[in-house]
């Protein structure tokens, strides 16, 4: 409301150091938002650290077979073969982190690429580009991936490969209309009509525009890739035995589930709170991106 | 409205052409030479060559694509690798058990969804309002199979309630109770996210049109905070809702796979899933090919219906405008 | 101001605060006045003076974070903050007293006939059917000048031009024929050519329906034109009230007098130079003791930021709330 003391504040700082310091201003006002990132740091860093911090060897039988949780001092019990299923959750973690991470980057630094070639290079190849996406959108995301998964060979390349493929419609789109979007923004057309090049205008004042809401979305989509990649390795597309993500673990427990729930049960647990951190940082990076909040 | 929903249909020609190519080209991933799976890893070159060219496997790719599509578009899928049985025999029977249970599975997810999201925005901001959302942001993140796997643990393994698999004919079995029975746990499994993401939209949308200027006219009209609701509110709340429902019916067409899995529920998904186990490659061409059929119907009735429910479409077409 | 006639409404007192992050935002603080049926009041002032919190107030529409913190609103001889929710809405709003909004464009829902929205406010206050109810539309869409009304009952709102909206409201408005009428800026929106149009039909129906009017603009031509009483708000108070004539004659509180400066007459000298009041009006968020007005006002004094002065009556009938006005150091 009382945004005019804020006029003609000289500038001390370059730009975009301040703009990023608004951003962290506000993400971190956002209190769920930040306890995400607080726990999605930890689970990452726990995740890293494996070798050393699991308790166990995950692939090796420590305790009695389905020991429920706090017996034979493992805290979480063991699973159906008598494995520790904190040490194989905390090694699981890598798996399913990196499933989650790896390919809806690399999807974004891809669907960047189609999205702003499709607004920007006109007519005919955005029209390709565009139908081509349009047959993509006709499979839901969660079958493409699984039959992307089941035909190729198992293992956690294909899973990455499956998640990349089945996102990159979905990003290219937003990438596309929001280039759309921000090209016809007045200040864009100044620095046209101002003579800019056409490269420097797309690399100043069209790419940093477009990357907000980009990295709001794929922020979001993480979760739910987390979510997808766990199911492909339940479906057994994923790493294979003894190796482990916590899709996989929640199928090894499936077989045990009358007896020991507690091993299907906890790597359910870490995969949803995981998904939902991602949702709530997304939603805090939605607020620190948008600079209509800051100076509130 | 006519010319619009013809327009629309039209549209849909290509897409489904390029599903066509898409399905075909999947198959093309599968690794390792089709005659050896045939065959056996023992199959002599020659056997391999003979079977090659019967297959029409030696011609070029897009020549087999054109045979298949035409031979598709007769309703001939080819044969089951594994079964040795028509494809279309294997998945129309199971295309109707998959109807059922995402149909009722939406239904679910469009009752729970739709009625806690218009009661959190009637009553935005109370501490009912704060359970509903968060409960709702919990279940959007669960993961559909693991989701499953907990309703299995409690009402099927604990409480004995009701059974968790055991489906094998939904048509000719044993009779409505029993089906109804068994369809309870994968459906309402198969809902929850749905459930979540739809009861998220509805109350965002209805806080969204609660806070126009039409519904502060119409409260100094004087007209009650019941019929606000439900007359002005949510008639103009409804595109944005039926759009997600839409999307969700679609997106409960990809997830069924897994559910069907857990439950071991004999559809399309659970046949897809045991045709990829099987490399059962045609198979999972024709159970793939009818899922995103279904999809691009559903996706093309939602653009339809949005029309008619919104006036300055309608009148963009036949309406006079003076 | 002695007013012959038993006032229909009479506003005491009214306070009505946002409770802000920032702090509490006064947007009307002790707002008095009455209207009588048959008279149009008209309040003026900037944005953000509390003309239209105002209007909301007495109608008990302000949602949270605002709320009415004090005074009286006395209908005939109830007072409507002690009625229930369901009696404001059965028997206050849209029935003895109705609303015409600022933005006709947004005003109506666009998912339903302007017949099926006329028509709904008849049957939640009339007890009659939809067949009746139907008619009675019918019949104002031809009073508010609609041409073709039993045809364009079925139109939907985006079939109508932003005037044409705006009758449609005022038939809405006028359907129960309410004792008040209560315009906001009910031509802001309009085009020039429209607005007297429409300033013209709400004066016949108000005169029509001898209802009370309060009319909120900040356009003083409209004042002139319509008003026969005229309260000027400033930063949630009122700093000036009385009878247009004297209003215009004889202006008392500096800034009235600045708002009259900065509208020139038809019949001004072209050389004349076009005033403005310098600054900008405050937020009243946490506000200072001491006039709010001050930090614009050329005739500030010591204590003008001490204490906010109270609304006295200048002469029989004319009231401002000034200090140099009491001091005697206003005449001009």
């Amino acid at each position: 409301m009382t945004d005019v003391p804020h006029l003609g504040r000289p500038r001390r700082v370059p730009a975009f150091l301040e703009t990023f310091w608004a951003s962290i201003v506000v993400f971190s006002r956002h209190r769920v938002s930040f306890t995400a990132l607080i726990f999605l740091i930890l689970v990452a860093l726990v995740s890293i650290l494996a070798p050393v911090i699991a308790p166990h060897d995950p692939y090796v039988d420590v305790g009695w077979r389905n020991s429920p949780p706090g017996e034979d001092g493992l805290i979480l019990g063991a699973d159906g073969d008598g494995r520790d299923v904190l040490s194989r959750l905390i090694w699981g973690g890598r798996i399913s982190l990196l499933m989650g991470v790896v390919p809806t980057l690399a999807a974004m630094l891809a669907s960047l690429l189609i999205g702003v070639v499709a607004a920007y290079s006109g007519r005919w190849a955005d029209q390709v580009i565009m139908r081509v996406l349009d047959m993509f959108f006709a499979f839901p995301i969660v079958l493409m991936a699984t039959v992307v998964a089941g035909i190729l060979k198992p293992g956690l390349a294909t899973v990455c490969i499956a998640i990349f493929i089945a996102l990159i419609p979905y990003i290219s789109r937003l990438v596309r209309t929001t280039t759309l979007t921000v090209k016809n923004e007045p200040y864009v057309e100044a620095a046209r009509s101002a003579g800019g090049r056409g490269w420097e205008i797309l690399s100043r004042y069209i790419v940093p525009n477009v990357i907000a809401p980009v990295i709001v979305y794929t922020t979001t989509l993480m979760g739910f890739m987390i979510v997808l990649g766990s199911a492909l390795g339940f479906l057994g597309f994923g790493v294979q035995p003894p190796a482990a993500d916590w899709g996989t673990m929640v199928e090894e427990g499936r077989v045990v589930l009358r007896k020991a729930p507690h091993v299907s049960m906890f790597p359910g647990i870490a995969i949803v709170s995981v998904a939902l951190a991602f949702g709530f940082i997304g939603d805090g990076l939605r607020d620190a991106l948008d600079p209509r909040m800051r100076g509130r | 409205m006519v010319r619009f929903t013809i327009g629309r249909i039209l549209l849909v020609v290509p897409v489904l052409l390029g599903v066509s190519i898409i399905v075909f080209m999947l198959v093309q991933l599968a690794p390792g030479d089709v005659t050896s799976t045939l065959l056996g890893p023992m199959a002599s070159e020659n056997a391999k060559e003979v079977l090659r060219a019967e297959m029409g496997l030696d011609r070029p790719l897009p020549v087999q694509y054109g045979k298949w599509l035409a031979a598709v578009l007769q309703g001939d899928f080819g044969t089951s690798w594994v079964h040795k049985r028509p494809v279309s025999e294997i998945i129309f029977p199971k295309f109707v058990n998959t109807a059922l249970l995402a149909g009722s599975a939406a239904l679910i997810a469009y009752v729970l969804g739709f009625s806690s999201g218009v009661f959190t925005a009637a009553k935005a901001g109370t501490l009912f309002d704060r359970i509903v959302t968060a409960l709702m942001l919990i279940l959007g993140s669960i993961p559909l199979y693991w989701g499953g796997l907990v309703l299995v643990f409690l009402f099927a393994l604990t409480w004995r309630w009701l059974p968790a698999t055991g489906m094998t004919k939904t048509i000719g079995g044993g009779g409505a109770l029993d089906v109804l029975t068994h369809l309870v746990l994968p459906a309402v499994a198969a809902s929850l996210p749905s459930a979540a993401l739809i009861s998220r939209i509805t109350r965002a949308t209805m806080i969204e049109t609660l806070s126009q200027n039409y519904i502060r006219v119409a409260r100094a009209k004087g007209i009650r905070r019941a019929i606000i609701l439900r007359k002005h509110a949510l008639r103009n709340a409804l595109p944005p809702i039926v759009t997600v429902g839409g999307m969700e019916l679609g997106y409960l067409l990809g997830g069924i796979v897994l559910i069907e899995v857990v439950f071991a529920w004999p559809g399309l998904g659970f046949v897809v899933y045991n045709a990829i186990i099987g490399r059962d490659l045609p198979t999972v061409q024709g159970a793939v090919l009818i899922l995103a059929l279904a999809f691009v119907l559903i996706n093309l009735t939602v653009d339809v219906v949005n029309a008619y429910l919104d006036p300055a479409t309608r009148a963009a077409e036949g309406g006079v405008d003076r | 101001m002695t007013p012959a006639i038993e006032p229909i409404l009479r506003v005491e007192d009214l306070r009505t605060y946002f409770n802000l992050r920032t702090g509490v935002l006064k947007a009307v603080d002790g707002v008095s006045f009455t209207v009588e049926p048959g008279k149009v009041l008209c309040i003026v002032g900037e944005s953000g003076s509390g003309k239209s919190v105002t209007a909301l107030s007495i109608l008990r529409l302000v949602d949270a974070p605002g709320s009415i913190e004090g005074g009286r609103i006395l209908y005939r001889d109830t007072d409507l903050l002690d009625l229930s929710e369901a009696q404001m809405t059965d028997r206050i709003r849209g029935d003895r007293i109705a609303m015409i909004f600022q933005d006709p464009m947004t005003s109506l829902n666009p998912s339903f006939t302007i017949g099926e929205q006329i028509a709904e406010g008849i049957i939640a206050h009339q007890r009659v059917g939809g067949d009746e109810a139907r008619i009675k539309t019918v019949e104002l869409l031809r009073l508010v000048g609609i041409p073709h009304a039993e045809e364009r009952y079925h139109d939907y709102p985006h079939h109508f031009s932003g005037g044409m909206r705006q009758r449609v409201l005022i038939a809405a408005a006028i359907a129960t024929e309410p004792d008040v009428l209560i315009a906001d800026e009910p031509t802001t929106a309009l085009d020039v050519t429209i607005q007297a149009q429409i300033l013209r039909l709400l004066a016949d129906l108000q005169r029509g329906l001898n209802s009370a009017m309060i009319l909120i603009t900040h356009d003083l031509g409209v004042v002139a034109a319509m008003a026969d009483k005229v309260m000027v708000m400033y930063a949630g108070r009122v700093v000036e009230y009385a009878d247009v004539e004297t209003l215009f004659s004889n202006p008392q509180h500096p800034y009235t007098k600045g708002l009259l400066d900065s509208v020139l007459g038809l019949d001004a000298p072209a050389d004349v130079e076009l005033h403005s009041i310098p600054g900008l009006p405050p937020v009243p968020v946490n506000m200072p003791a001491g006039c709010s007005f001050r930090p614009r006002c050329s005739l500030a004094l010591d204590v003008c930021a001490q204490s906010f002065p109270e609304l006295r009556e200048a002469e029989p009938g004319h009231e401002a709330a000034c200090h140099a006005v009491d001091a005697g150091l206003a005449r001009s």
